[in-house]
């Protein structure tokens, strides 16, 4: 399959070539619960490259990542009955699962073959009882501009909690910090972040198919 | 406001406070914490939007992470592979074997033996071969070469009922043999033979692909040659048949065995 055919995630600017690549997903999901391997084929080609990226930013290993990534799409096949479009949109559920998978090997690796959760708890937890309704240009741009200006120390911690898979007793004993001081830069850090999505202006922009 | 407030804090009717349900949110608690908090998000709707909103600042964090690297080409095919031998085991609740038969963990037991035994053979063969007598044609490594091809693909064959036989049939585009795996067929008797029929795109009739005779009724693993290699061209549906009717050239798919879709 050609390179085209794959979601463009680093082109932020054209809202209507983002929703034709979920209207996609969602057929080839909708094709999967029949049965139909090409349709997961097809969204192999389209998604292997964000998963397996994510996995490499994660777990650091590119032989380990390619094992999430086969993970993922293993569960993508057996949980594609699980997905519900108007609970969330494909890309945020699938990259949901990678970031759980990837921090089940980067702990699994951790504690030297220890199995952490069971296989099938990723898609339920990337599946129930919160999924993410996607993300918008317009909301990745803000997402991008609130992390650039986020003081040093909670970028920090929200790299070392989101990519590393870090609990408050790790960060503090990595970064020489009390758990509170942790917990409480977390939180600042990260409520900060979540304004972009409560901000009526994105959800308009949005709406209206905003172009950078 | 002030009850949202007390939420977040925690101190509203057991509710676990914000930092816990970012911690959730970012994969920091145990799998056992996480099923309780799963469970408490279910039944707590403020709860459950504040994880959404934080899910989606981890779905964004995803999103910026640049793409600069490609898996391996192999990796679609070790999915499918996982995912037949996954379908296979769930239908016989044992793991898939290929070609090896129910004396396997004797001979295996025999092992020096054995070994021995294929050195010998190894070294007939090679002789064989040195002379210029010798085909290859092993079944065992043949099945194995089949599956292995990153071109083949496994079809899940149904029948009209829902707890009537079932199977799969591996094949792949331009090769000459197929893998008919038959499960719950009764009788499955030895000397029984099955046709495998195969429909091409607007076309009505079916073509005869390859009749598969079961020797063994124990084995449920048929690997069969085809007359010619496998064309991809149009192949939309394939039928299983028991073949009672010699002269038969066409099947009924209202009584035919199995049935599946093509995908090559």
């Amino acid at each position: 399959m050609s390179k085209s055919s794959q979601p463009d995630l680093s082109n932020p600017v054209d809202p209507q070539a983002k929703e034709a690549e979920r209207k996609r997903d969602r057929e080839l999901v909708t094709r999967m619960t029949q049965g139909d391997q090409a349709a997961l084929e097809e969204l192999m080609t389209r998604w292997k490259r964000p998963v397996f990226s994510l996995a490499v930013r994660i777990v650091r290993n590119p032989p380990l990542a390619e094992e999430v990534t086969q993970d993922v799409f293993f569960k993508v096949w057996k949980a594609a009955h699980l997905f519900e479009e108007k609970r969330g949109a494909f890309s945020s559920w699938i990259l949901t699962m990678t970031h759980h998978a990837a921090i089940d090997a980067l702990r699994r690796m951790k504690s030297r073959g220890s199995q952490v959760t069971n296989t099938l708890d990723n898609v339920v937890a990337a599946t129930l009882p919160a999924p993410s309704p996607g993300v918008t240009s317009w909301q990745r741009l803000k997402l991008e501009q609130a992390l650039a200006t986020l003081p040093e120390k909670q970028r920090q911690v929200v790299e070392l909690a989101y990519f590393d898979g870090y609990t408050r007793e790790e960060m503090a004993k990595v970064l020489g910090e009390p758990v509170g001081t942790v917990k409480t830069r977390l939180r600042d850090a990260i409520t900060k972040l979540t304004t972009v999505f409560r901000d009526p202006e994105a959800a308009l922009q949005s709406e209206h198919g905003f172009k950078a | 406001m002030l009850k949202k407030i007390k939420h977040l804090l925690g101190f509203e009717g057991g509710c676990p406070g914000c930092e816990s349900l970012i911690e959730y949110a970012m994969d920091g608690l145990d799998p056992a914490q996480q099923k309780k908090m799963m469970t408490h998000l279910m039944e707590c709707s403020p709860c459950a939007e504040e994880v959404r909103a934080y899910m989606q600042v981890n779905a964004g964090l995803a999103e910026l992470v640049p793409e600069t690297e490609a898996p391996g080409a192999s990796l679609d095919a070790k999915v499918l592979e996982r995912i037949r031998q996954d379908t296979y085991q769930e239908r016989c609740g044992k793991p898939m074997r290929i070609g090896i038969g129910p004396w396997s963990l004797f001979w295996l037991r025999l092992g020096p033996i054995f070994g021995v035994m294929s050195l010998i053979m190894t070294f007939v063969a090679l002789g064989a071969v040195w002379h210029g007598g010798a085909k290859s044609g092993l079944g065992l490594s043949e099945a194995d070469a089949l599956v292995n091809d990153p071109l083949a693909k496994t079809i899940a064959l149904e029948s009209s009922g829902t707890k009537g036989p079932h199977g799969s049939l591996v094949l792949a585009k331009g090769k000459d043999c197929i893998l008919l795996n038959l499960l719950g067929l009764k009788p499955c008797a030895a000397g029984k033979s099955y046709v495998l029929w195969l429909q091409r795109e607007g076309v009505p009739s079916y073509e005869r692909l390859a009749s598969v005779h079961v020797d063994d009724p124990r084995e449920s693993s048929h690997f069969t040659h085809l007359a010619s290699a496998l064309s991809a061209a149009g192949a939309t549906r394939v039928l299983v048949t028991l073949e009672d009717m010699k002269d038969a050239t066409q099947p009924d798919p209202k009584t035919a065995l199995l049935s599946g879709v093509v995908s090559l």
